[in-house]
């Protein structure tokens, strides 16, 4: 099972990529778990300055922008 | 104490999105290194850009390399010809903006860390780069 973790505190941009990622993992009918991190010290812990950010399986793939669902199928492969 | 180190934390560390100019110093162990690391910090003070870790690019921990490629500029600040700064960005596959302390004066061995310098240092950097973007 595939752990998606959206890190931010829960701005618009954050929603945006939590729904982006939802429905890239949906497309490609992977088993997964989406998990918001929102606390900032837990956030901090990534490593990364600018949110919103996206970890899978732990590993951030990317931080400071929302990618289309397209080029999250490609993250979650 | 420690609820103000977490407001300090979150207002200085993180922020969605945005245009956002990242500074690394290099914070070399010498009185040149340590102006480059004060400079980056008043320079983020001041809301110019953003100080961001060496050690974590040097590292190539995923998240850093990740916020470090969101950024619209990435400028070097170091403090001697040796460059490390500059050379860890590049070996991580960036292309920083440089600036070296050498070149505007300030002397290995011969640069007090006090705030005239560092409030010098930080007019020099902006100057400089308004330059080169001009």
């Amino acid at each position: 099972m595939k752990k998606i973790q959206i890190l931010g505190t829960g701005c618009p941009k954050c929603k945006k990529l939590a729904e982006n990622a939802e429905a890239a993992a949906k497309e490609l009918g992977l088993e997964y778990e989406l998990v918001k991190v929102t606390n900032i010290n837990d956030i901090m812990n990534f490593g990364i300055m600018i949110t919103p950010g996206l970890a899978v399986d732990g590993e951030v793939k990317v931080s400071g922008k929302v990618p289309s669902v397209e080029e999250i199928k490609k993250m979650l492969l | 104490m420690k609820k103000t180190a977490k407001k300090m934390v979150k207002k200085e560390c993180c922020c969605c999105g945005g245009q956002v100019r990242m500074i690394f110093p290099c914070s070399g162990g010498s009185d040149v290194g340590e102006l480059t690391d004060q400079a980056a910090r008043q320079l983020t003070k001041d809301g110019w850009g953003k100080m961001y870790c060496l050690a974590g690019v040097a590292a190539h921990l995923k998240g850093f390399l990740e916020t470090t490629k969101s950024a619209t500029e990435i400028v070097a600040i170091d403090g001697c010809p040796a460059a490390c700064a500059s050379k860890t960005l590049q070996h991580a596959s960036f292309s920083p903006r440089t600036v070296n302390l050498k070149e505007l004066g300030f002397l290995k061995g011969e640069s007090p860390v006090h705030s005239r310098n560092v409030r010098r240092l930080c007019t020099l950097v902006k100057q400089l780069m308004e330059e080169k973007n001009g």
